[in-house]
């Protein structure tokens, strides 16, 4: 053997015994610092666009139910409301993280191991090994459970480990590692603060449907009801006051008769009801209905445009976490059978609730196999930045399903063009943004690691080549929206 | 003095059915029983299925564990047991070590439940019981079947001590 082979070779030992940082940057901290920039200004239209006409409605006529049927119209705002107070609610519990360690303690009964066996000392050892100084907390009762971090001050984090993660190891080790590296990958990446903010994304998705229902689909009835009893009054009055016109023209008609002079025709009236009925229904299908199921739309649409950003920064990290273990492992194979391992069948429901933290397991499979390979690395560095692009695609499609029942096309078109003109705007900075981020990140990987986890023993992602190519596209775009921006 | 000793039973004879039975949940075994035994919310932990993702976990899901399940199963038929424990046939751990060495598991289900009620009937209604009992918690029949012969087996070898054990269960709220 050559010295200079020698000396590869001692240094690609030495390699080896570096721990690979996480290939992502850290994306669930960039929305959290746009997002934070930007709250001002958004509570600030909220409060204006919707809290403050939901605290003084306007009045209406007393003919169309006044008061109360105000507040009936201003009530679907509570819907508006409800993934925007998720969503600040998850900030703000982001920033108690000794709150969070509380409750999540308290919920999955999780405590310091009373007793060690082997398997948990195997887990303990690795634990400090990739992360020292993150603390582990045990429940070997549940099986349900295999493991996840959780926050216990701003860098500090725990570990729970339950009776899942003690089987699988047992029943097969490497894929039982692969469980618990993900988890440490998130500890080491300055995940497991951030995640907090995703916290109430199932309740939000479960309340939805009640909200709709209670402050939307309710209300809508009722203002319907309303109006119709109303209208109904109006044309009974309306046929009472003709049939009391009828019979003086009649009297008239017969005193005229008794003159010798033709009678005045007062023509006929025809059936109040079913005119009433067919101004009703007429109404029902040209203005209420359309008006419904636009209104459904724009606010199903809301949940996705506000939630969209944090998801993706969410899904990446849990990316990030599955490449650092193919990268430890030096293999997807045990990740993968973890993955298959520990997915059970679930419910359409549960599936979709799962989506809120963790992206599908198939698509998670996918990248665990592919994922080191340039075009597939390509995909999840843009995945984030991208998603802004989806969100103003999601903003678009709000638009046009609110104006198209109030707007002709030529108004829609033009506010349509004026709205973009604003989202590229904003969409910009983002993206340049973004596009810096992704320039500095493999220089900074190590830097940034080292924020959470004592360890040293790390290295930066070795290919530059995606970064700088991702950085390129999501920098083109954000000129690109400049530009187009500055035409609209 | 007579506490301590019966939970050294308690302990001893978890890990003994746990490496039979289900030797991958061998260290949670002696947890289990205890919190089994503890009853309570202690117990009703170790039969929680939550299904979903935990933010910050590994994903949704995870694994059952059968441990909890042979307890129950024990515990629901316990006077069926400590019959059995009692019972003067010679030749049932003989019996069931031929039936577990058989390849073919659906062939050994079938030869055990083919067995004569006379002297076998507190044999085969142990069986019935407690794999009926572990199917419960969704594992195929076949499978069942396997574990209560390799439970069964392993209190035989012992059977005082099983006693022990059975009752201790049964007992526990």
């Amino acid at each position: 053997m050559t010295s200079d082979h020698a000396a590869s070779d001692n240094e690609g030992s030495h390699l080896s015994q570096l721990h690979q940082s996480g290939i992502l940057p850290p994306w669930l901290w960039f929305w959290l610092v746009t997002y934070l920039l930007l709250l001002p200004s958004v509570l600030v239209y909220h409060w204006q666009e919707t809290i403050q006409p939901m605290l003084s409605p306007q009045p209406l006529p007393a003919g169309v139910g006044g008061s109360h049927m105000a507040i009936m119209l201003v009530l679907p705002g509570f819907t508006e409301l409800l993934p925007i107070a998720m969503l600040l609610i998850g900030v703000v519990y982001v920033f108690m993280p000794h709150l969070r360690r509380r409750r999540v303690e308290h919920r999955y009964n999780l405590a310091l191991p009373s007793t060690i066996t082997p398997v948990l000392e195997e887990i303990i050892e690795t634990v400090r090994e990739y992360a020292p100084g993150v603390e582990v907390k045990v429940n070997l009762r549940r099986g349900d459970q295999v493991a996840f971090t959780y926050a216990t001050g701003y860098r500090r984090s725990a570990i729970a480990i339950f009776g899942g993660l003690v089987k699988l190891w047992r029943s097969d080790r490497e894929a039982g590692r692969a469980v618990l590296l993900h988890e440490l990958g998130h500890c080491r990446h300055g995940d497991v603060l951030m995640v907090g903010a995703g916290s109430f994304f199932e309740t939000l998705l479960n309340a939805w449907l009640p909200f709709l229902v209670l402050f939307f689909i309710v209300p809508s009835i009722l203002v319907f009801g309303g109006t119709s009893i109303s209208s109904f009054q109006e044309h009974w009055q309306m046929a009472q006051q003709w049939n009391e016109v009828s019979r003086q023209a009649e009297d008239i008609n017969a005193q005229l008769r008794g003159l010798g002079l033709d009678p005045v025709d007062v023509g006929s009236q025809g059936n109040w009801f079913l005119g009433w009925l067919s101004v009703l229904v007429k109404n029902f299908f040209t203005v209420e209905l359309p008006g419904s199921i636009s209104s459904i739309i724009s606010l199903l649409i809301l949940t996705p445009i506000i939630i969209a950003t944090p998801l993706m920064a969410t899904w990446c990290a849990e990316f990030n976490a599955d490449q650092f273990v193919v990268a430890e492992q030096q293999s997807s194979e045990p990740l993968l059978r973890s993955l298959a391992l520990v997915s059970p069948t679930i419910s359409r429901w549960t599936w979709l609730t799962s989506r809120l933290s963790h992206p599908p397991t198939k698509l998670r499979q996918w990248m665990a196999r592919h994922g080191r390979t340039p075009n597939p690395l390509l995909a999840l560095l843009l995945l984030f930045p991208l998603t802004y692009i989806a969100k103003l695609i999601f903003l678009n499609i709000r638009a046009i399903a609110t104006m198209m029942v109030i707007f002709n096309p030529g108004e829609m078109l033009q506010t349509l063009l004026q709205a973009n003109a604003t989202g590229l705007r904003a969409f910009a900075p983002f993206s340049l943004g973004t596009g810096v981020v992704l320039l500095l990140y493999p220089k900074l990987a190590v830097v940034w690691e080292r924020l959470f986890c004592k360890e040293r023993r790390m290295t930066n992602p070795t290919s530059y080549k995606e970064y700088a190519i991702a950085a390129a596209i999501v920098g083109g775009l954000g000129a690109l929206a400049y530009g187009l921006a500055g035409m609209l | 003095m007579g506490a301590t000793k019966n939970s050294d039973i308690m302990t001893a004879l978890a890990l003994q059915l746990a490496e039979e039975a289900v030797p991958d949940e061998v260290d949670l075994a002696p947890i289990m029983v205890q919190a089994f035994v503890e009853g309570g919310k202690e117990r009703e932990e170790l039969f929680k299925r939550e299904q979903g993702s935990v933010v910050g976990g590994f994903g949704p899901g995870g694994l059952i564990a059968l441990f909890p399940w042979i307890l129950k199963a024990l515990a629901q038929n316990g006077s069926f047991i400590c019959e059995l424990l009692t019972t003067d046939v010679s030749d049932l751990v003989s019996l069931l070590n031929s039936t577990l060495d058989l390849k073919d598991k659906v062939r050994a289900s079938q030869k055990m439940k083919s067995l004569p009620d006379n002297p076998y009937q507190p044999l085969k209604v142990v069986m019935q019981t407690v794999s009926a009992e572990l199917q419960v918690s969704g594992l195929p029949e076949v499978q069942c079947d396997l574990i209560t012969y390799r439970v069964i087996r392993a209190l035989l070898e012992n059977p005082e001590d099983s006693a022990v054990f059975i009752k201790t269960l049964a007992g526990s709220k």
